[in-house]
C-alpha cells in the first residue's frame, strides 16, 4: 500500500483529484453472488488509461471502485443480473453503462475526456485534434450551474466578458465582439431573434445543451452567421443506450433575489427509440446591492425541451429536438426614463428613484417577455466508410415583447412587440480521403420573417423585413500526429426586403430592397513542437452585412433616451483577425496557455453621437447615427493552472484588450476592461460518508476602463473592483442515486461596486452578497 | 414499410418543407400603421387675465411625434403686473377629430403633475387644482407677472412622480422623479 501511494505521487497530479487505487467493496450478497467484473477504463479519443475514476454500482449499498493507474478496476461479489455502472472522472462527462453479468466478465469502458471543468480542477488541457482555438464546458455535469445563464457560465473563461442590463439580461462578449458580431449556434443553427439590442439576452437555456464550446479563433465558415470571428456552440449530447428511465433533478436557492429553481431531465432507450425530456423552472424577486433593493429586478423562466433519436439500420439515423424558452424579466424601475433630463437626474442619484426598503417579487413594467421555440429535424446517412451526409431542417420562432411604464393603463400593452420566424435548411457532406484528409462541404439556406405587431400603439424602432439567404461552404482538414491544419471558405448571397413606416406625418409606407454578396475565408494550423508544447495559429477574413437595425432603425430608443437614426447607405464590414496561442506544461505541475490576437475591421459600424439635439414634446433628445469607421482591436488572454500538491491547485485567467477607432484615434466604447480571475481549489477525497469534497475560493479583479475619452458615454467608466467568492460541493452516494450538494457565496465581503459592462451601472450599484445552495440527484 | 422507403420519406420531409416555404411571398406585406393613441402632439397653455381683457395661447405642436420634423412652438406677449388663470390642454392631433388627452391626465391625476418654471423673476406660477389626495396637478394654474422682461416659461409633465417628495407639492421638481412625458419651453415677453 505504501508503495502504491508513493507511486501515485509521481503521477500527473491533476489526475489525482480522486486519488487512490483502493477500491471499496462491501459484501452484502448471498453465496451465489460471487461474480467479478475486471474492467479497464480508457479515454475514448486517446485510448490512454483513465486513473482515479469513481465507479459506482447502482442498486447496491456502497458498491464502489476507483480505477488505478492502468485504468483498471475490479468489482466482485456481484450477482448474476443486470447492473448500472456509473463512472465519473474529473474532466469527463459522467456516464452510466448498463451491463449484464452472467459470469466473471472483463470489459473495457470508454469515457469522453475532453472537458474543461467548471468547478476548479481544470485538467491540464488535452492536446487538441483540431486547429481551432476552443474551450468546452459541460454545465449539465455540475450541480451549481442551474442558476446560471449563458453569459454567466462563460464569464470565467479568459477573453470573455458579459454585457448586462441588470442581473437578468446578459450576453457574452468575446474579444470585444457581441450581438450582431458574435454568433451563438444552438443545436446546429445560428440563434435567431433580436440579437441587435444591447439589452436583448440570447433566449437559450444552457442546461438544454449537453456541452458549450467557445471558439475564439475564426470558425464561422461552417455557419451561416454574421460572426466576425468567435462562436459559442451549444450542442446536446447523444442519449445513452440505457433501457430504463433514468435522469437527474437539481434545485437551487439564492439569498439575493430569493431566487429558486428546479431542473429535471429524464431519458430512456425505449426499444431503439431514444428520448429525453427536460424542464427548467426558475423565478426570483428583487435583487439587492450591498445597501438597497433594486426594485422590479425579478425574473421568471420556464423552459422545456424534448429530444428523440432513432437509428434506422446501421447507416441511417434521425433525430428531433424541440425546445421552448419562456421568460419574463424585470428592468430596474429607477432606470426607466422619459428624456435626457431624467437620465441626467437618475444618473446622479446615490440611490435610484422608486427604491423600496423591503423585498418584493412583484414584476411590473418596465419588463421584457420573450418566448423562443426551436425545432430541429436532422438525419445522418453514412455511405460507406468514407462519406457521411447530413441533412437538417430548423425552425425558430421568437416573440419579444417589451413593456414600458405608460399612461392610461397601457403598461400592460407592449411598447415593442416583434415576431421573428426563421427557417433554415442545410445539407452537409463529410468525406474522408486517405487517413489524413477530411473534406466538408455544405449548402445552406435561411429564411427570416421579422414583423412588428401593431398592438403597441407606438411606431416601431426597426421595420418589418423578410430575408432570404443562400450559402455554400467548403473546408479541408489535414491531421497527422503532430500537425493539424484547417482551411475553408464560404460565400453567401442575401436578399432583404424591408417595409418601414415613415417618420414624417402623414405616415407612409417606405420600401427598401437590398441584395448582398459576402465571402469569408479562414485557415488554422496547430503544431506540437514537443511532447508538451503546442502552438496554434488562426487567421480569417470575414465580411458581415449591415443588419436591419443599423440600416433602418429610426426613432426614440427608450432604453438609452436617444434618437437612433439608421443609415441606409452602410456597406458591409470586413474583418481580418489572427490569433496565435502557445500551450505548455512545466514539470507536470504548471499548465500554461497564452493567446494573442489582432483584429482589423474595415468599415466597422457603430452608433455615433451627433452634435445635435432633436426637439420633441417630451423634450430634447440626443441624436445617434449609425456610421462606419476602421477599427482595430488587439489583446491577449492567459490561463494558468498550478498543481501545488495532489489535493491543492490554483487557477488563474487574465484578459487584456485594446480597441481603437482608427479614424479618430478614440477608444472604442463597451470594450471589456482588463480583468483577472484567481481560484484556489482544495480537494478531499472522502470524509465520513461524503465523497469528492471540493472547497474553493476565488477572487475577481476588474480594472477600470481607462481607455475612454470624456464625452464618449453618459458617465465615465466606474472604478476598478475586487470581488471575493467561496464555494464548496460534495457527493453523497445512496442506494439508487448519487447526490451532489453545493454552496456558493458571491461577493462575500458585500463590496459596493459598479461594472462598466452593465448598463444598470448608470443608475445603481452591483449586487451584494449572494449565497447560493442546492443539490443535484442522479437516478 | 421497409426501412429504405422510410429513409426516403425522412429525406423528403425537409425538401418538401423547403419548397412549400419558397412559394411564399418574398416581400413583407405593408405594415399596419399603429394607432399611436398614447401620443401627445400638442400642448396648449391658455392664459386668460383675471380681468378677462387679455387672452394668450402658448402652443407646442409636434405632429409627427418623436424625431422626424421639428415642432412648431408659438411665442406670446403678456401684460405686466397682471394675474392670469392658466389652463393646459393636451391633444393628439394625429387622430381626427383630435383626441383630448387632458381627460386621461385628469383620470390619472394621482400619477401626474405639471411643473412650471421660468428664468425670470418677473413671472411666478401657482397651482390652482388638486388631486383626490390634495396634491397639485397643474392642469389649472395661476400666473402672475411683474415688470417688463423677456422670459422663458418651462412646463414639464411628470408621470408617476413622488408627490410626497420634499418640495414637490410646492412645484419643486428636484425630488419628484418619475418619467418626463412632456418638456416644453415658450419664449414670452412681458410688456
Amino acid at each position: 500500500m505504501r508503495q502504491t501511494l508513493k507511486f501515485l505521487s509521481t503521477l500527473p497530479l491533476s489526475r489525482l483529484a480522486l486519488f487512490s487505487a483502493i477500491f471499496y467493496i462491501h459484501s452484502l450478497c448471498a453465496q451465489d453472488c460471487d461474480l467479478t467484473i475486471r474492467a479497464t477504463l480508457l479515454d475514448k479519443e486517446t485510448r490512454s488509461p483513465l486513473e482515479g475514476a469513481l465507479v459506482y454500482v447502482k442498486g447496491h449499498n456502497t458498491f464502489f471502485a476507483i480505477s488505478d493507474s492502468q485504468g483498471a478496476f475490479i468489482i466482485d461479489n456481484l450477482c448474476p443480473k443486470k447492473y448500472h455502472l456509473q463512472i465519473s472522472h474529473v474532466g469527463c462527462k459522467e456516464e452510466v453503462f448498463y451491463v449484464s453479468i452472467e459470469s466473471d466478465t472483463g470489459i473495457t469502458f470508454y469515457l469522453n475526456h475532453k472537458i474543461h471543468g467548471l468547478e476548479g480542477f481544470k485538467l491540464k488541457r488535452k492536446k487538441r485534434k483540431t486547429a481551432l482555438e476552443s474551450t468546452t464546458l459541460v454545465p449539465n455535469n455540475y450541480a451549481n450551474s442551474t442558476n446560471k445563464d449563458l453569459g454567466k457560465l462563460l464569464e470565467n473563461i479568459s477573453g470573455v466578458g458579459t454585457l448586462k442590463n441588470g442581473n437578468t439580461l446578459s450576453k457574452p462578449i468575446i474579444h470585444g465582439m457581441f450581438g450582431n458580431r458574435l454568433a451563438i449556434v444552438n443545436q446546429g443553427v445560428v440563434h435567431s431573434g433580436q440579437q441587435w439590442g444591447i439589452d436583448h439576452a440570447p433566449e437559450i437555456d444552457p442546461l438544454m445543451a449537453g456541452k458549450i464550446t467557445l471558439v475564439k479563433g475564426v470558425a464561422a465558415v461552417e455557419y451561416q452567421s454574421s460572426s466576425l470571428g468567435s462562436l459559442v456552440l451549444l450542442e446536446s449530447n447523444k442519449i445513452s443506450d440505457e433501457p430504463h428511465i433514468h435522469g437527474e433533478a437539481r434545485t437551487y436557492f439564492e439569498t439575493n433575489g430569493r431566487s429558486k429553481g428546479v431542473n429535471m431531465q429524464v431519458h430512456q432507450n425505449l426499444k431503439g427509440i431514444k428520448w429525453r425530456l427536460m424542464g427548467t423552472f426558475k423565478n426570483g424577486g428583487d435583487n439587492k446591492t450591498p445597501s438597497y433593493f433594486l426594485k422590479n429586478t425579478g425574473h421568471q423562466q420556464n423552459n422545456t425541451s424534448f429530444q428523440l433519436e432513432k437509428n434506422f439500420g446501421k447507416n441511417f439515423s434521425s433525430d428531433l429536438f424541440i425546445s421552448s424558452f419562456d421568460s419574463k424579466m424585470g428592468i430596474l424601475r429607477g432606470s426607466h426614463l422619459g428624456n435626457l433630463t431624467d437620465l441626467t437626474q437618475a444618473m446622479h442619484r446615490d440611490v435610484p428613484f422608486y427604491t423600496d426598503s423591503f423585498f418584493s417579487s412583484e414584476l411590473t413594467a418596465p419588463s421584457q417577455k420573450v418566448h423562443h421555440v426551436l425545432l430541429k429535424f436532422h438525419s445522418k446517412w453514412i455511405l460507406g466508410k468514407r462519406l457521411v451526409l447530413d441533412a437538417s431542417f430548423f425552425r425558430q420562432q421568437n416573440h419579444r415583447k417589451e413593456f414600458d411604464v405608460r399612461r392610461g393603463g397601457r403598461s400592460e400593452t407592449p411598447a415593442l412587440s416583434l415576431r421573428n420566424y426563421t427557417n433554415y435548411w442545410e445539407i452537409k457532406s463529410k468525406s474522408i480521403i486517405g487517413d489524413k484528409w477530411v473534406f466538408k462541404n455544405g449548402i445552406q439556406a435561411t429564411e427570416i420573417k421579422n414583423t412588428n405587431l401593431p398592438e403597441t400603439g407606438i411606431l416601431p424602432l426597426i421595420p418589418d423585413y423578410f430575408t432570404n439567404k443562400f450559402g455554400f461552404f467548403s473546408m479541408v482538414q489535414y491531421s497527422s500526429s503532430e500537425t493539424f491544419v484547417n482551411m475553408g471558405g464560404r460565400i453567401d448571397w442575401e436578399d432583404r426586403r424591408v417595409a418601414s413606416i415613415s417618420r414624417t406625418y402623414p405616415r407612409k409606407l417606405v420600401r427598401y430592397d437590398k441584395e448582398f454578396f459576402s465571402a469569408s475565408i479562414h485557415g488554422g494550423v496547430s503544431h506540437m513542437i514537443q511532447e508538451n508544447i503546442q502552438i496554434q495559429y488562426n487567421v480569417g477574413l470575414v465580411s458581415r452585412n449591415p443588419e436591419v437595425n443599423e440600416l433602418y432603425s429610426f426613432g426614440l430608443h427608450q432604453g438609452v433616451s436617444g434618437i437612433e437614426d439608421g443609415n441606409p447607405n452602410l456597406g458591409h464590414e470586413t474583418s481580418m483577425k489572427s490569433s496565435l496561442s502557445l500551450q505548455t506544461e512545466i514539470a507536470k505541475k504548471i499548465g500554461f496557455k497564452v493567446l494573442v490576437y489582432n483584429q482589423n475591421i474595415k468599415n466597422f459600424i457603430f452608433l455615433e453621437p451627433e452634435n445635435e439635439f432633436r426637439l420633441s414634446i417630451r423634450g430634447a433628445f440626443p441624436v445617434f447615427k449609425y456610421n462606419q469607421t476602421d477599427a482595430h482591436i488587439y489583446g491577449a488572454d492567459a490561463e494558468m493552472n498550478y498543481q501545488l500538491t495532489k489535493s491543492f491547485n490554483l487557477d488563474a485567467t487574465y484578459s487584456y484588450l485594446v480597441g481603437t477607432d482608427q479614424t479618430t484615434g478614440n477608444p472604442l466604447i463597451y470594450m471589456p476592461p482588463n480583468n483577472l480571475y484567481l481560484q484556489a481549489n482544495y480537494c478531499i477525497n472522502k470524509l465520513s460518508s461524503f465523497r469528492n469534497i471540493l472547497l474553493k475560493t476565488n477572487l475577481r479583479y476588474v480594472g477600470k476602463q481607462n481607455r475612454y475619452n470624456k464625452g464618449q458615454d453618459f458617465l465615465a467608466p466606474p472604478n476598478a473592483y475586487f470581488l471575493l467568492g467561496f464555494g464548496a460541493n460534495t457527493d453523497l452516494f445512496k442506494n439508487n442515486y448519487k447526490m451532489t450538494i453545493f454552496l456558493e457565496v458571491e461577493n462575500l465581503l458585500n463590496t459596493i461596486y459598479r461594472d462598466y459592462l452593465n448598463r444598470q451601472r448608470y443608475f445603481a450599484d452591483g449586487l451584494g452578497t449572494n449565497v447560493q445552495f442546492g443539490f443535484r440527484i442522479l437516478f | 414499410m421497409n426501412s429504405n422507403n422510410f429513409i426516403k420519406i425522412l429525406i423528403a420531409i425537409p425538401i418538401i418543407v423547403f419548397i412549400i416555404s419558397c412559394n411564399d411571398d418574398t416581400s413583407p406585406p405593408p405594415p399596419i400603421i399603429p394607432n399611436e393613441e398614447e401620443l401627445i402632439t400638442t400642448l396648449n397653455y391658455t392664459l386668460i387675465s383675471q380681468s378677462g381683457d387679455d387672452t394668450v395661447v402658448l402652443s407646442f405642436q409636434d405632429l409627427d411625434g418623436d424625431g422626424g420634423n421639428a415642432p412648431k412652438v408659438s411665442t406670446g406677449e403678456l401684460l405686466r403686473n397682471t394675474s392670469y388663470n392658466g389652463s393646459i390642454t393636451l391633444l393628439n392631433e394625429q387622430e381626427s377629430p383630435a383626441e383630448n388627452i387632458t381627460l386621461e391626465i385628469e383620470e390619472e391625476a394621482l400619477e401626474h403633475q405639471f411643473f412650471f418654471s421660468s428664468n425670470s423673476d418677473s413671472l411666478s406660477m401657482q397651482y390652482a387644482d388638486q388631486d383626490s389626495l390634495g396634491n397639485p396637478i397643474g392642469l389649472l394654474s395661476t400666473l402672475m407677472t411683474k415688470g417688463p422682461d423677456a422670459a422663458k416659461i418651462n412646463i414639464i409633465l411628470r408621470h408617476e412622480p413622488d408627490k410626497k417628495g420634499l418640495g414637490v407639492s410646492d412645484g419643486d421638481i428636484t425630488n419628484a422623479g418619475g418619467e418626463t412625458d412632456i418638456e416644453v419651453s415658450f419664449d414670452i415677453t412681458i410688456k
